[in-house]
Protein backbone atom coordinates (compact mmCIF):
# COMPACT_ATOMS: atom_id res chain seq x y z
CA UNK A 1 0.00 0.00 0.00
CA UNK A 2 2.67 2.37 0.96
CA UNK A 3 4.75 1.35 -2.47
CA UNK A 4 1.22 1.95 -4.25
CA UNK A 5 0.96 5.65 -2.49
CA UNK A 6 4.71 6.40 -3.20
CA UNK A 7 4.23 5.50 -6.96
CA UNK A 8 0.96 7.87 -7.10
CA UNK A 9 2.69 11.13 -6.12
CA UNK A 10 5.22 11.79 -8.91
CA UNK A 11 2.18 10.49 -11.32
CA UNK A 12 0.10 13.53 -9.74
CA UNK A 13 2.85 15.55 -9.91
CA UNK A 14 3.26 15.11 -13.30
CA UNK A 15 -0.53 15.65 -13.89
CA UNK A 16 -0.49 18.96 -12.19
CA UNK A 17 2.61 20.20 -14.37
CA UNK A 18 -0.15 21.24 -16.61
CA UNK A 19 -2.02 24.38 -16.29
CA UNK A 20 -5.78 23.23 -15.65
CA UNK A 21 -7.90 24.33 -18.27
CA UNK A 22 -4.95 25.22 -20.44
CA UNK A 23 -5.46 24.18 -24.70
CA UNK A 24 -2.60 22.55 -25.83
CA UNK A 25 -1.62 22.37 -29.39
CA UNK A 26 1.23 20.07 -30.33
CA UNK A 27 2.60 20.65 -33.76
CA UNK A 28 4.95 18.31 -35.45
CA UNK A 29 6.78 20.49 -37.96
CA UNK A 30 10.13 20.12 -40.04
CA UNK A 31 13.32 21.01 -38.96
CA UNK A 32 13.74 23.85 -41.17
CA UNK A 33 10.70 25.50 -39.74
CA UNK A 34 12.61 25.83 -36.56
CA UNK A 35 12.94 29.80 -36.24
CA UNK A 36 9.60 30.55 -37.92
CA UNK A 37 7.70 28.34 -36.45
CA UNK A 38 8.67 29.39 -32.85
CA UNK A 39 8.71 33.04 -33.65
CA UNK A 40 4.67 32.62 -34.75
CA UNK A 41 3.79 30.21 -31.93
CA UNK A 42 5.10 32.68 -29.65
CA UNK A 43 3.10 35.74 -30.70
CA UNK A 44 0.03 33.16 -31.21
CA UNK A 45 0.14 32.46 -27.64
CA UNK A 46 0.58 36.30 -26.63
CA UNK A 47 -2.43 37.08 -28.61
CA UNK A 48 -4.65 33.73 -27.25
CA UNK A 49 -4.42 33.43 -23.80
CA UNK A 50 -4.90 30.22 -22.46
CA UNK A 51 -3.48 28.29 -25.71
CA UNK A 52 0.23 26.66 -25.29
CA UNK A 53 1.71 25.83 -28.67
CA UNK A 54 3.66 22.80 -28.37
CA UNK A 55 6.57 22.47 -31.00
CA UNK A 56 8.16 19.27 -31.89
CA UNK A 57 10.90 19.69 -34.88
CA UNK A 58 12.76 16.91 -36.49
CA UNK A 59 13.06 15.79 -40.12
CA UNK A 60 9.79 14.92 -42.23
CA UNK A 61 10.42 11.25 -41.71
CA UNK A 62 10.96 11.06 -38.28
CA UNK A 63 8.13 13.07 -37.41
CA UNK A 64 5.86 10.41 -39.64
CA UNK A 65 7.36 7.53 -38.19
CA UNK A 66 6.69 9.25 -34.66
CA UNK A 67 2.89 10.03 -35.98
CA UNK A 68 2.47 6.88 -37.53
CA UNK A 69 3.47 5.11 -33.40
CA UNK A 70 0.30 7.35 -32.21
CA UNK A 71 2.44 10.25 -31.02
CA UNK A 72 0.12 12.67 -29.83
CA UNK A 73 0.10 15.54 -32.68
CA UNK A 74 -2.91 17.85 -33.58
CA UNK A 75 -1.00 19.49 -36.84
CA UNK A 76 2.07 18.44 -39.11
CA UNK A 77 3.97 20.81 -41.14
CA UNK A 78 5.88 18.32 -43.54
CA UNK A 79 9.42 19.13 -46.25
CA UNK A 80 8.45 16.77 -48.19
CA UNK A 81 4.97 16.25 -50.33
CA UNK A 82 5.53 12.28 -50.56
CA UNK A 83 5.87 12.08 -46.62
CA UNK A 84 2.67 13.61 -46.30
CA UNK A 85 1.38 11.34 -48.62
CA UNK A 86 2.38 8.30 -46.72
CA UNK A 87 0.36 9.01 -43.80
CA UNK A 88 -2.54 10.09 -45.99
CA UNK A 89 -2.64 6.62 -47.25
CA UNK A 90 -3.18 5.29 -43.99
CA UNK A 91 -6.04 7.46 -43.19
CA UNK A 92 -4.01 9.52 -40.58
CA UNK A 93 -4.78 13.13 -41.71
CA UNK A 94 -6.90 14.85 -43.10
CA UNK A 95 -6.72 16.80 -46.59
CA UNK A 96 -3.11 18.28 -46.73
CA UNK A 97 -2.98 21.78 -48.25
CA UNK A 98 0.10 23.79 -49.13
CA UNK A 99 1.48 26.17 -46.63
CA UNK A 100 5.00 27.34 -47.57
CA UNK A 101 7.74 27.08 -50.30
CA UNK A 102 11.16 27.09 -50.10
CA UNK A 103 14.40 27.04 -52.51
CA UNK A 104 17.44 25.17 -52.37
CA UNK A 105 20.61 27.17 -52.38
CA UNK A 106 24.97 26.99 -51.86
CA UNK A 107 26.14 28.16 -48.94
CA UNK A 108 29.83 28.32 -48.83
CA UNK A 109 32.67 29.46 -46.03
CA UNK A 110 33.37 33.30 -46.70
CA UNK A 111 36.50 32.89 -46.48
CA UNK A 112 36.40 30.87 -49.64
CA UNK A 113 34.89 34.13 -51.57
CA UNK A 114 38.05 34.60 -53.57
CA UNK A 115 38.24 30.71 -54.96
CA UNK A 116 34.13 30.32 -55.29
CA UNK A 117 32.61 32.90 -57.09
CA UNK A 118 30.00 30.69 -59.22
CA UNK A 119 28.33 26.91 -58.40
CA UNK A 120 30.64 25.32 -60.88
CA UNK A 121 33.52 25.88 -58.50
CA UNK A 122 32.56 23.66 -55.81
CA UNK A 123 33.95 20.74 -58.01
CA UNK A 124 37.52 21.93 -57.15
CA UNK A 125 39.31 19.03 -55.99
CA UNK A 126 39.84 19.03 -52.09
CA UNK A 127 37.04 21.01 -51.43
CA UNK A 128 34.31 19.57 -48.67
CA UNK A 129 30.86 19.57 -49.78
CA UNK A 130 27.97 18.23 -47.56
CA UNK A 131 25.13 17.53 -48.81
CA UNK A 132 21.25 16.01 -47.66
CA UNK A 133 21.23 11.98 -47.16
CA UNK A 134 19.45 11.33 -50.21
CA UNK A 135 16.60 9.87 -48.09
CA UNK A 136 15.66 13.04 -46.52
CA UNK A 137 13.96 15.88 -48.75
CA UNK A 138 17.03 18.22 -48.88
CA UNK A 139 19.15 15.15 -49.73
CA UNK A 140 16.68 14.30 -52.55
CA UNK A 141 15.61 17.93 -53.98
CA UNK A 142 19.60 17.80 -54.12
CA UNK A 143 20.05 14.81 -56.19
CA UNK A 144 17.59 16.06 -58.52
CA UNK A 145 19.38 19.65 -58.71
CA UNK A 146 22.39 17.87 -59.25
CA UNK A 147 20.47 15.53 -62.27
CA UNK A 148 19.21 18.74 -63.46
CA UNK A 149 22.90 20.44 -63.89
CA UNK A 150 24.03 17.24 -65.35
CA UNK A 151 22.05 17.59 -68.19
CA UNK A 152 22.68 21.31 -68.69
CA UNK A 153 25.75 22.34 -71.24
CA UNK A 154 26.77 25.01 -68.65
CA UNK A 155 27.75 22.14 -66.27
CA UNK A 156 27.61 18.69 -66.98
CA UNK A 157 27.95 15.19 -66.63
CA UNK A 158 31.83 14.88 -65.98
CA UNK A 159 31.52 18.62 -63.61
CA UNK A 160 28.67 16.99 -61.53
CA UNK A 161 30.45 13.91 -60.82
CA UNK A 162 33.27 15.65 -59.79
CA UNK A 163 31.25 17.62 -57.43
CA UNK A 164 29.88 14.03 -56.05
CA UNK A 165 33.56 12.93 -55.69
CA UNK A 166 33.85 15.64 -53.16
CA UNK A 167 30.95 15.07 -50.72
CA UNK A 168 32.40 14.11 -47.41
CA UNK A 169 29.01 13.46 -45.59
CA UNK A 170 25.72 13.11 -46.24
CA UNK A 171 23.50 14.55 -43.45
CA UNK A 172 19.95 13.40 -42.44
CA UNK A 173 18.87 16.85 -41.16
CA UNK A 174 19.85 19.96 -42.62
CA UNK A 175 20.38 21.55 -39.67
CA UNK A 176 23.55 19.20 -39.26
CA UNK A 177 24.69 20.29 -42.73
CA UNK A 178 24.84 23.63 -41.55
CA UNK A 179 26.28 22.96 -38.31
CA UNK A 180 29.19 21.39 -40.23
CA UNK A 181 29.47 24.68 -42.05
CA UNK A 182 29.21 26.91 -38.87
CA UNK A 183 32.05 24.84 -37.34
CA UNK A 184 33.88 25.20 -40.24
CA UNK A 185 34.48 21.34 -40.56
CA UNK A 186 32.92 21.78 -44.21
CA UNK A 187 33.52 24.17 -47.48
CA UNK A 188 30.19 24.20 -48.83
CA UNK A 189 26.84 22.61 -48.63
CA UNK A 190 23.60 22.88 -49.92
CA UNK A 191 20.78 23.87 -47.53
CA UNK A 192 17.28 25.66 -47.92
CA UNK A 193 17.10 28.93 -48.22
CA UNK A 194 15.32 29.55 -44.94
CA UNK A 195 18.34 27.72 -43.18
CA UNK A 196 20.52 30.87 -43.68
CA UNK A 197 18.62 33.34 -41.87
CA UNK A 198 20.04 32.80 -38.49
CA UNK A 199 22.66 35.28 -37.11
CA UNK A 200 25.06 32.24 -37.18
CA UNK A 201 24.85 31.98 -40.60
CA UNK A 202 26.01 35.91 -41.62
CA UNK A 203 29.62 34.53 -42.33
CA UNK A 204 28.29 32.39 -44.71
CA UNK A 205 27.88 32.89 -48.67
CA UNK A 206 25.11 32.45 -50.71
CA UNK A 207 25.70 31.61 -54.27
CA UNK A 208 23.19 31.75 -56.83
CA UNK A 209 22.10 28.61 -58.34
CA UNK A 210 20.45 27.99 -61.94
CA UNK A 211 16.54 29.04 -61.21
CA UNK A 212 15.51 26.51 -64.12
CA UNK A 213 16.97 23.78 -62.41
CA UNK A 214 15.68 24.74 -58.64
CA UNK A 215 13.13 22.16 -57.66
CA UNK A 216 9.64 22.90 -56.66
CA UNK A 217 9.88 22.60 -52.74
CA UNK A 218 6.51 23.12 -51.20
CA UNK A 219 5.27 22.06 -47.65
CA UNK A 220 2.35 20.80 -46.93
CA UNK A 221 0.29 21.11 -44.37
CA UNK A 222 -2.33 18.59 -42.36
CA UNK A 223 -4.21 18.00 -39.28
CA UNK A 224 -4.10 14.79 -37.49
CA UNK A 225 -7.57 12.62 -37.62
CA UNK A 226 -8.52 12.80 -34.10
CA UNK A 227 -6.18 15.76 -33.40
CA UNK A 228 -7.44 18.86 -30.95
CA UNK A 229 -10.36 20.46 -33.49
CA UNK A 230 -8.81 23.99 -31.82
CA UNK A 231 -6.01 23.64 -34.10
CA UNK A 232 -7.91 25.37 -36.76
CA UNK A 233 -7.56 28.63 -35.24
CA UNK A 234 -3.91 28.33 -35.41
CA UNK A 235 -3.94 26.89 -39.10
CA UNK A 236 -6.02 29.97 -40.12
CA UNK A 237 -3.39 32.21 -38.34
CA UNK A 238 -0.57 30.62 -40.41
CA UNK A 239 -2.45 32.17 -43.56
CA UNK A 240 -2.50 35.73 -42.14
CA UNK A 241 -0.62 38.76 -43.61
CA UNK A 242 1.17 38.63 -40.09
CA UNK A 243 2.19 35.22 -40.68
CA UNK A 244 3.57 35.75 -44.10
CA UNK A 245 5.85 38.73 -43.34
CA UNK A 246 7.41 36.32 -40.42
CA UNK A 247 7.65 33.79 -42.86
CA UNK A 248 9.16 36.08 -45.28
CA UNK A 249 11.85 37.33 -42.97
CA UNK A 250 12.83 33.50 -42.46
CA UNK A 251 13.44 33.24 -46.27
CA UNK A 252 10.17 30.73 -46.48
CA UNK A 253 6.85 32.11 -48.96
CA UNK A 254 3.86 31.56 -47.80
CA UNK A 255 1.17 29.92 -50.81
CA UNK A 256 -1.97 31.09 -50.71
CA UNK A 257 -4.13 28.34 -51.54
CA UNK A 258 -6.63 27.47 -48.34
CA UNK B 1 3.87 -23.79 4.29
CA UNK B 2 5.15 -20.73 5.02
CA UNK B 3 3.77 -17.53 3.29
CA UNK B 4 6.53 -15.45 1.26
CA UNK B 5 7.64 -12.54 3.44
CA UNK B 6 6.31 -9.08 2.15
CA UNK B 7 9.77 -8.11 1.88
CA UNK B 8 10.57 -10.89 -1.31
CA UNK B 9 7.12 -10.46 -2.82
CA UNK B 10 8.43 -6.29 -2.51
CA UNK B 11 12.07 -7.75 -4.54
CA UNK B 12 10.04 -10.21 -6.88
CA UNK B 13 7.79 -7.23 -7.74
CA UNK B 14 10.23 -4.99 -8.78
CA UNK B 15 12.76 -7.19 -10.80
CA UNK B 16 9.63 -8.37 -12.45
CA UNK B 17 8.79 -5.02 -13.45
CA UNK B 18 12.56 -4.08 -14.73
CA UNK B 19 12.71 -7.14 -16.78
CA UNK B 20 9.13 -6.43 -18.36
CA UNK B 21 10.88 -2.76 -19.08
CA UNK B 22 14.02 -3.94 -20.23
CA UNK B 23 12.83 -6.85 -22.33
CA UNK B 24 9.72 -5.49 -23.89
CA UNK B 25 11.03 -3.03 -26.31
CA UNK B 26 14.07 -5.89 -27.27
CA UNK B 27 11.09 -8.54 -28.17
CA UNK B 28 9.55 -5.51 -30.09
CA UNK B 29 12.23 -5.37 -32.03
CA UNK B 30 12.85 -8.72 -32.43
CA UNK B 31 9.03 -9.06 -33.74
CA UNK B 32 9.43 -6.06 -35.54
CA UNK B 33 10.91 -8.19 -38.42
CA UNK B 34 11.25 -11.49 -40.10
CA UNK B 35 14.13 -13.68 -40.13
CA UNK B 36 14.01 -13.47 -44.15
CA UNK B 37 14.05 -9.98 -44.15
CA UNK B 38 17.01 -9.98 -41.40
CA UNK B 39 18.33 -12.09 -44.18
CA UNK B 40 17.51 -9.97 -47.14
CA UNK B 41 19.79 -7.41 -45.43
CA UNK B 42 22.84 -8.85 -45.52
CA UNK B 43 22.58 -9.33 -48.91
CA UNK B 44 22.41 -5.65 -49.35
CA UNK B 45 25.76 -3.96 -50.56
CA UNK B 46 24.98 -0.97 -48.68
CA UNK B 47 24.35 -2.87 -45.56
CA UNK B 48 27.59 -5.00 -45.71
CA UNK B 49 29.18 -2.01 -46.52
CA UNK B 50 28.09 -0.21 -43.52
CA UNK B 51 28.90 -3.22 -41.51
CA UNK B 52 32.37 -3.65 -42.85
CA UNK B 53 33.34 -0.29 -41.46
CA UNK B 54 32.01 -0.85 -38.09
CA UNK B 55 33.95 -4.07 -37.55
CA UNK B 56 36.97 -2.64 -39.31
CA UNK B 57 36.67 0.95 -36.75
CA UNK B 58 36.11 -1.35 -33.79
CA UNK B 59 39.03 -3.62 -34.77
CA UNK B 60 41.31 -0.70 -35.25
CA UNK B 61 40.70 0.77 -32.48
CA UNK B 62 41.40 -2.36 -30.30
CA UNK B 63 44.86 -1.83 -30.39
CA UNK B 64 45.31 1.61 -29.17
CA UNK B 65 42.65 0.82 -26.51
CA UNK B 66 44.82 -2.40 -25.17
CA UNK B 67 47.94 -0.09 -25.33
CA UNK B 68 47.03 2.78 -23.48
CA UNK B 69 43.74 1.39 -21.32
CA UNK B 70 46.41 -1.90 -20.31
CA UNK B 71 49.01 0.10 -18.37
CA UNK B 72 46.80 2.55 -17.34
CA UNK B 73 44.12 0.28 -15.77
CA UNK B 74 47.20 -1.20 -13.96
CA UNK B 75 48.48 1.78 -13.00
CA UNK B 76 44.94 2.60 -11.62
CA UNK B 77 44.90 -0.67 -9.49
CA UNK B 78 48.21 0.01 -7.66
CA UNK B 79 46.85 3.74 -7.15
CA UNK B 80 44.85 4.31 -3.91
CA UNK B 81 42.60 7.20 -1.67
CA UNK B 82 42.21 10.79 -3.10
CA UNK B 83 44.46 10.06 -6.33
CA UNK B 84 42.12 6.76 -7.39
CA UNK B 85 39.47 8.82 -6.93
CA UNK B 86 40.39 12.01 -8.98
CA UNK B 87 41.02 9.27 -12.04
CA UNK B 88 38.31 7.80 -11.70
CA UNK B 89 36.35 10.74 -12.25
CA UNK B 90 38.31 11.67 -15.32
CA UNK B 91 37.49 8.15 -16.84
CA UNK B 92 33.93 8.66 -15.57
CA UNK B 93 33.45 11.88 -17.81
CA UNK B 94 33.50 10.26 -20.99
CA UNK B 95 31.01 8.02 -20.15
CA UNK B 96 28.32 10.59 -18.53
CA UNK B 97 28.88 12.70 -21.58
CA UNK B 98 25.85 13.44 -23.87
CA UNK B 99 26.95 11.33 -27.23
CA UNK B 100 26.37 14.88 -28.97
CA UNK B 101 28.83 17.19 -26.59
CA UNK B 102 31.33 13.98 -27.39
CA UNK B 103 31.22 14.83 -31.26
CA UNK B 104 30.89 18.37 -30.63
CA UNK B 105 34.00 18.26 -28.28
CA UNK B 106 35.91 15.84 -30.49
CA UNK B 107 35.55 18.57 -33.32
CA UNK B 108 36.60 20.94 -31.16
CA UNK B 109 40.17 19.14 -30.43
CA UNK B 110 40.59 17.68 -34.18
CA UNK B 111 38.91 19.67 -36.21
CA UNK B 112 40.05 21.93 -38.94
CA UNK B 113 39.07 24.60 -36.33
CA UNK B 114 40.26 23.20 -33.30
CA UNK B 115 42.91 23.00 -31.05
CA UNK B 116 44.99 20.94 -32.79
CA UNK B 117 43.56 21.60 -36.11
CA UNK B 118 46.33 23.68 -37.19
CA UNK B 119 49.22 21.52 -36.10
CA UNK B 120 46.93 18.44 -37.98
CA UNK B 121 47.28 20.70 -41.32
CA UNK B 122 50.59 21.33 -41.39
CA UNK B 123 51.09 17.07 -40.94
CA UNK B 124 48.78 17.01 -43.86
CA UNK B 125 46.32 15.52 -41.89
CA UNK B 126 42.62 15.79 -42.03
CA UNK B 127 40.83 13.63 -39.29
CA UNK B 128 36.62 14.48 -39.38
CA UNK B 129 35.05 12.80 -42.24
CA UNK B 130 37.64 10.13 -42.15
CA UNK B 131 37.44 6.26 -40.84
CA UNK B 132 40.10 8.02 -38.27
CA UNK B 133 37.40 9.94 -36.87
CA UNK B 134 35.59 6.87 -36.28
CA UNK B 135 38.08 5.03 -34.67
CA UNK B 136 39.24 8.33 -32.48
CA UNK B 137 35.82 8.78 -30.87
CA UNK B 138 35.34 4.81 -30.20
CA UNK B 139 38.64 5.63 -28.19
CA UNK B 140 37.35 8.52 -26.32
CA UNK B 141 34.24 6.73 -25.34
CA UNK B 142 34.87 2.96 -24.91
CA UNK B 143 38.74 3.26 -23.06
CA UNK B 144 37.66 5.03 -20.32
CA UNK B 145 34.91 1.95 -19.28
CA UNK B 146 37.22 -0.48 -20.43
CA UNK B 147 40.05 1.21 -18.13
CA UNK B 148 37.66 0.93 -15.16
CA UNK B 149 36.70 -2.25 -15.48
CA UNK B 150 40.07 -3.80 -15.98
CA UNK B 151 41.03 -2.22 -13.44
CA UNK B 152 38.77 -3.79 -11.73
CA UNK B 153 40.38 -7.59 -12.52
CA UNK B 154 43.85 -6.43 -11.05
CA UNK B 155 42.56 -5.17 -7.98
CA UNK B 156 41.57 -9.09 -7.60
CA UNK B 157 45.07 -10.27 -8.47
CA UNK B 158 46.81 -11.15 -5.02
CA UNK B 159 48.73 -9.06 -3.71
CA UNK B 160 50.73 -11.50 -1.85
CA UNK B 161 51.44 -13.16 -5.35
CA UNK B 162 53.07 -10.20 -6.69
CA UNK B 163 55.39 -9.30 -3.42
CA UNK B 164 56.93 -12.80 -3.45
CA UNK B 165 57.73 -12.34 -7.37
CA UNK B 166 59.30 -9.59 -6.44
CA UNK B 167 60.98 -10.23 -3.26
CA UNK B 168 61.90 -13.31 -5.32
CA UNK B 169 64.10 -11.03 -7.38
CA UNK B 170 61.68 -10.23 -10.78
CA UNK B 171 61.26 -6.71 -12.28
CA UNK B 172 57.78 -4.48 -11.57
CA UNK B 173 57.45 -5.62 -15.40
CA UNK B 174 58.25 -9.34 -14.95
CA UNK B 175 55.92 -9.43 -12.05
CA UNK B 176 53.04 -7.31 -14.14
CA UNK B 177 53.79 -9.81 -17.47
CA UNK B 178 54.28 -12.97 -15.88
CA UNK B 179 52.26 -12.60 -12.36
CA UNK B 180 48.81 -10.23 -12.70
CA UNK B 181 48.73 -10.54 -16.66
CA UNK B 182 47.92 -14.90 -16.57
CA UNK B 183 45.54 -14.15 -13.31
CA UNK B 184 43.70 -11.85 -15.57
CA UNK B 185 43.91 -12.88 -18.83
CA UNK B 186 40.34 -14.17 -18.79
CA UNK B 187 38.66 -11.52 -17.52
CA UNK B 188 40.44 -9.14 -19.88
CA UNK B 189 39.85 -11.32 -22.88
CA UNK B 190 35.68 -10.60 -21.63
CA UNK B 191 36.54 -6.57 -21.39
CA UNK B 192 38.07 -6.93 -25.16
CA UNK B 193 34.96 -8.38 -26.60
CA UNK B 194 33.09 -5.56 -24.70
CA UNK B 195 35.12 -2.76 -26.25
CA UNK B 196 34.08 -4.20 -29.55
CA UNK B 197 30.21 -4.48 -28.74
CA UNK B 198 30.54 -1.15 -27.54
CA UNK B 199 32.31 0.39 -30.41
CA UNK B 200 29.65 -0.97 -32.56
CA UNK B 201 26.58 0.68 -31.19
CA UNK B 202 28.43 3.60 -30.95
CA UNK B 203 26.22 6.31 -33.02
CA UNK B 204 26.03 10.49 -32.00
CA UNK B 205 29.46 10.94 -31.42
CA UNK B 206 30.66 9.52 -34.74
CA UNK B 207 28.13 10.93 -36.77
CA UNK B 208 29.20 14.70 -35.84
CA UNK B 209 32.52 13.92 -35.28
CA UNK B 210 33.36 11.93 -38.92
CA UNK B 211 29.98 12.53 -40.41
CA UNK B 212 27.69 10.16 -42.40
CA UNK B 213 29.03 8.73 -45.81
CA UNK B 214 28.86 5.24 -47.04
CA UNK B 215 31.44 3.06 -47.63
CA UNK B 216 33.92 5.78 -45.70
CA UNK B 217 32.85 6.53 -42.43
CA UNK B 218 29.32 5.14 -42.01
CA UNK B 219 28.71 2.51 -39.29
CA UNK B 220 25.38 -0.02 -38.85
CA UNK B 221 24.11 2.21 -36.43
CA UNK B 222 24.47 5.43 -38.89
CA UNK B 223 22.89 3.25 -41.66
CA UNK B 224 20.25 2.43 -39.23
CA UNK B 225 19.50 5.83 -38.63
CA UNK B 226 19.31 7.01 -42.43
CA UNK B 227 17.75 3.97 -43.37
CA UNK B 228 14.82 4.79 -40.92
CA UNK B 229 14.57 8.44 -43.02
CA UNK B 230 12.83 6.65 -45.85
CA UNK B 231 12.44 2.94 -44.88
CA UNK B 232 11.79 2.22 -41.16
CA UNK B 233 10.95 -1.63 -41.80
CA UNK B 234 14.61 -1.63 -43.13
CA UNK B 235 15.49 0.51 -39.84
CA UNK B 236 13.62 -2.27 -37.64
CA UNK B 237 15.52 -5.08 -39.70
CA UNK B 238 19.14 -3.29 -39.20
CA UNK B 239 18.48 -2.82 -35.84
CA UNK B 240 17.73 -6.11 -35.32
CA UNK B 241 20.88 -7.37 -36.27
CA UNK B 242 22.81 -5.38 -34.51
CA UNK B 243 20.37 -6.54 -31.23
CA UNK B 244 21.45 -9.74 -32.38
CA UNK B 245 25.57 -8.83 -33.14
CA UNK B 246 25.68 -7.55 -29.32
CA UNK B 247 23.72 -10.48 -27.73
CA UNK B 248 26.68 -12.85 -29.64
CA UNK B 249 29.36 -10.55 -28.45
CA UNK B 250 27.93 -9.82 -24.59
CA UNK B 251 27.20 -13.71 -24.80
CA UNK B 252 31.26 -14.39 -25.41
CA UNK B 253 31.90 -12.16 -22.89
CA UNK B 254 30.02 -13.40 -20.09
CA UNK B 255 31.26 -16.94 -21.20
CA UNK B 256 34.90 -16.03 -21.02
CA UNK B 257 34.96 -14.12 -17.60
CA UNK B 258 36.08 -15.41 -14.63
CA UNK B 259 33.74 -17.33 -12.12
CA UNK B 260 34.66 -15.17 -9.49
CA UNK B 261 33.59 -12.02 -11.19
CA UNK B 262 31.18 -13.46 -13.18
CA UNK B 263 28.66 -13.72 -10.49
Amino acid sequence: MVLIRALLVPLLLLTLLRPAGATELSIFAASSLTEALRDLAHNYEASHAGTRVLLNFAGSQTLATQIEQGAPADLFISANPSVMERLQRRDLVDAPRPLLSNQLVLAVRSELAQEITTYQDIARPGLLLVLGNPEVPVGSYTRQLLSGLAADADCGAALVKQIEENVVSEENQVKAILTKLLLGEADAGIVYRSDLTTDASRDLLIIPLPPQHLPQISYPMARIRGGNLKTEAFVSYLYTEQARLVFASYGLQQEGGR
Amino acid sequence: MTRPRPFTVLLAGCSLTLGALLLLPILALLLSCRPSELLGQLNDPGVLKALWITLLSSLLALPPILLLGLPAAYGLSRCRGRLRQGLEILLELPMVLPPVVTGLALLLAFGRRGLLGGLLADLGLRIPFNLAAVVIAILFVVTPYFVRRSAILFDGVDKKLEEAALLLGASPWQSFRRVALPVVKRGLFAEVIMALAQGFGLFGAIILFAGNLPGRTQTLSLALYSAFQSDPKQAFALGTLLLLISLLLLSAARLLRPWEVRS
